[in-house]
């Protein structure tokens, strides 16, 4: 596991595709005390190599570029990521809620999630 | 009085041919969610074979289906769907809850924040499968208890039924995607103790 | 999806209630004439939220949670939180639980193929197909009924082991089981591989080449239908997979005809594997997990793990962070499914619309494993 700064995602990512890091296995968040982390998997099926990066980026604000010129599958991930969690990618082709219905308030995946939305009073338990 | 006697007479016999025709054969929409529908898949399969109940015509389209078996955990983005399947469906018809899932929310009933506790907020409900998932075996005897429950109606009283199978909630006007309350009917709330039992209740359980 | 329509062009929605969807998928496509032109799946119409979930229950009250996330692999999703739990912990599998859970998950693998193979040829129209593979799935999940008690989601296993040892004569049971299925499974070949309609309809059919497997991230039989030799039981053998004898089907161009023959020859490889796995398995050993632990104060150390498996979708990886209380902090699934519907818009396009349900079903897409 390997830190590095938001700023160099995507040089760092390129780096990696030309040393052969072919699978992208997953794009995801975690919070924590003081940040909300993102998280990439990397895996290679040339050298049988794995690697993850992990990203700190700030509570309040959290944004980080997009990867998804460079792996397709990174779109989704990141949409995923943007639903359940609220980063923001910058430069995603096509950022919106995948999971969740469009209209859906707030980030389920945060600590700090309260579901208080008056349309969902039916199901309340 | 007299021809009201044997209105009822010619009633009930069409009733009871009716009722036995219809019953016999029920054929269900093909809605399988998640878990409990590859149990209702392996029901219409060899060894189980629906069939022999005369259930064996799984619809794709609700317009020619009079039963829908909601097998499997039902979400917010997926009520909407499955009211307007329901709407869509032709009197009479029957709805079957199978599973935890549909009963109440089963294990995601207490915390989940999509999934909707329990299809008879939605939809009316007839019969209840408990199991998680139910086995083939129960859901062939939920299908046996609604046959019965169907041989035991009656046309006049049909019109009361329609009152009551009306759904629950509305289908939003905009192209929101979350289903709204309807108002005025009241949706059962399931654990929650804020009223304390009355005392001579209680007294009462003592004794 | 662009919303101006041209003159000969048409939108449709299919789902999310569509029988041959496998689920609650939801696709709208712009098709000209035949053509698809353009798609955009929509899911999470089954979002129950498994990883919200796993934060608010203790690691014992989420291990029965986790079949639900692949009803119908559900020993491998069992297998991969155990394994995450167990690397935090540092537990270490007695051998004879190694053996019941390589034999569980076999099994399991071919079950899951066999409801493949059934809803495969059921979206191409052949509706006998499912019947015969249902009869065989039963016999299987007979097997488990005995073993765990429940037919469908088992919840066997258990941190550093599983929960029961295998009942008397079951081994032989498995192996009569396996004597059987190579015969069945040279039933269907007869009917199915060099039938014309399902050739014609299968292939050059949804052709994937391996950079853009790779690039979406599809894993498991797709991408070794693609030419790519990549399969965790032997580049990371897991559990006791080091020690056991067997090859990686792989296939060169990709088609749908391809992604079928590389999951058939699973199956035959996975009942070698059982045989093998049964000839092993120690007899008189009685323990079965490591440490009995007490689920209610049960108390993973801190740290940060993820455990890598190769599920009959794809790869299966549960990334588990502790923050050394008796909840996850963090649990997130990746599951193959979830790139494969990526991947979906990509394989149809500019293709007849009676390609899509070949293409989707070769896929092998489960849904709850997509939205989880
Ligand atoms: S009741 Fe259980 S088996 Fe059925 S859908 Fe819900 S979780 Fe799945």
């Amino acid at each position: 596991m390997t830190y590095i700064e938001a700023q160099g995602i995507l040089n760092k990512a390129k780096e990696l595709k030309t040393e052969g890091f072919d699978l992208l296995l997953s794009i995801f968040a975690q919070e924590t005390a003081e940040n909300i982390e993102c998280i990439y998997h990397f895996c290679s099926t040339i050298n049988n190599q794995e690697i993850i990066l992990k990203t700190k980026l700030d509570k309040n604000n959290p944004r980080i570029e997009s990867i998804s010129s460079l792996y397709k599958t990174a779109d989704w991930n990141e949409r995923e990521t943007f639903d359940l969690f609220g980063v923001e990618f910058l430069n995603h082709p096509n950022l919106k809620r995948i999971l969740l219905p469009n209209d859906w308030k707030g980030h389920p995946l945060r600590k700090d999630y309260k579901q208080d939305d008056e349309r969902l009073s039916w199901n309340e338990r | 009085m007299a021809i009201n006697n044997g209105l009822k007479v010619i009633l009930t016999s069409v009733d009871w041919v009716y009722n036995w025709a219809h019953s016999n054969s029920l054929w269900p929409l093909t809605f399988a969610t998640s878990c409990c529908g590859i149990e209702m898949i392996s029901t219409s399969a060899a060894s189980y074979d629906i069939a022999r109940f005369g259930s064996e015509v799984f619809r794709a389209t609700p317009r020619q289906a009079d039963l829908i078996i909601t097998a499997g955990t039902i979400t917010h983005k997926m009520a909407p769907a499955l009211v307007r399947l329901y709407e869509q469906m032709p009197e009479p018809k029957y709805v079957m809850a199978m599973g935890a899932c549909t009963i109440t929310g089963g294990m995601f009933e207490n915390d989940s924040y999509s999934v909707v506790r329990g299809v008879d907020r939605l939809i009316p409900v007839d019969i209840f499968i408990p199991g998680c998932p139910p086995r083939p075996e129960a859901l062939l005897d939920g299908l046996i208890q609604l046959q019965k429950k169907i041989r035991t109606e009656t046309l006049a009283d049909r019109k009361k039924y329609l009152e009551v199978h009306k759904p629950r909630v509305k289908l939003p006007e905009d192209d929101s995607e979350i289903l709204l309350a309807v108002e005025g009917i009241e949706i059962m709330q399931w654990g929650i103790q804020d009223k304390a039992l009355p005392l001579d209740n209680i007294e009462m359980v003592k004794r | 999806m662009t919303t101006a329509l041209d003159n000969r062009e048409m939108l449709i929605n299919i789902g999310p209630q569509h029988p041959s969807t496998h689920g609650v998928l939801r696709l709208k496509m712009r098709l000209e004439g035949e053509i698809i032109k353009d798609t955009e799946p929509i899911i999470g119409y089954l979002h129950r939220g498994m990883e919200k979930l796993a934060e608010s229950r203790s690691y014992c009250q989420y291990l029965p949670m986790v079949d639900r996330i692949d009803y119908l692999s559900s020993f491998f999703n069992l297998a991969s939180f155990c394994m995450a739990v167990e690397n935090l912990s540092e537990f270490e599998v007695p051998g004879k639980a190694q053996y019941i859970r390589v034999i569980t998950m076999e099994l399991n693998r071919i079950a899951s193929h066999l409801l493949w193979l059934g809803s495969f040829l059921l979206d191409m129209g052949a509706t006998s197909p499912l019947f015969y593979t249902f009869r065989e799935r039963e016999e299987i999940i007979k097997l488990f009924e005995d073993l765990a008690g429940a037919r469908l989601l088992y919840n066997y296993y258990c941190f550093g082991g599983v929960k029961k040892d295998i009942p008397e004569g079951w081994d032989k049971k498995v192996l009569e089981v396996c004597k059987k299925l190579p015969k069945y499974i040279k039933e269907y070949e007869a009917i199915i591989t060099k039938n014309p309609i399902v050739l014609e309809r299968t292939k050059c059919v949804g052709v994937l080449d391996k950079t853009t497997a790779l690039s979406y991230g599809i894993t498991g039989p797709n991408l070794r239908a693609s030419g790519v030799n990549y399969d965790l039981r032997k580049v990371k053998p897991y559990s006791v997979y080091n020690e056991l004898n067997f090859k990686v089907c792989t296939a060169q161009n990709g088609d749908c005809h391809d992604r079928y023959r590389v999951r058939v020859d699973e199956m035959l490889e996975s009942v070698k594997i059982i045989e093998q796995a049964i000839k092993k398995l120690p007899d008189q050993e009685d323990v079965l997990f490591t440490k009995k632990i007490a689920p209610a104060v049960f108390k993973a150390p801190e740290g940060e793990t993820v455990s890598l498996i190769e599920s009959p979708r794809g790869i299966t990886a549960c990334y588990l962070t502790s923050d050394g209380t008796i909840k996850p902090q963090r649990v997130k699934w990746r599951t193959g499914s979830f790139s494969a519907v990526q991947l979906l818009p990509e394989l149809i396009k500019n293709r007849q619309y009676a390609d899509l349900m070949p293409i989707l079903g070769s896929l092998d897409i489960v849904l709850p494993e997509v939205d989880r």
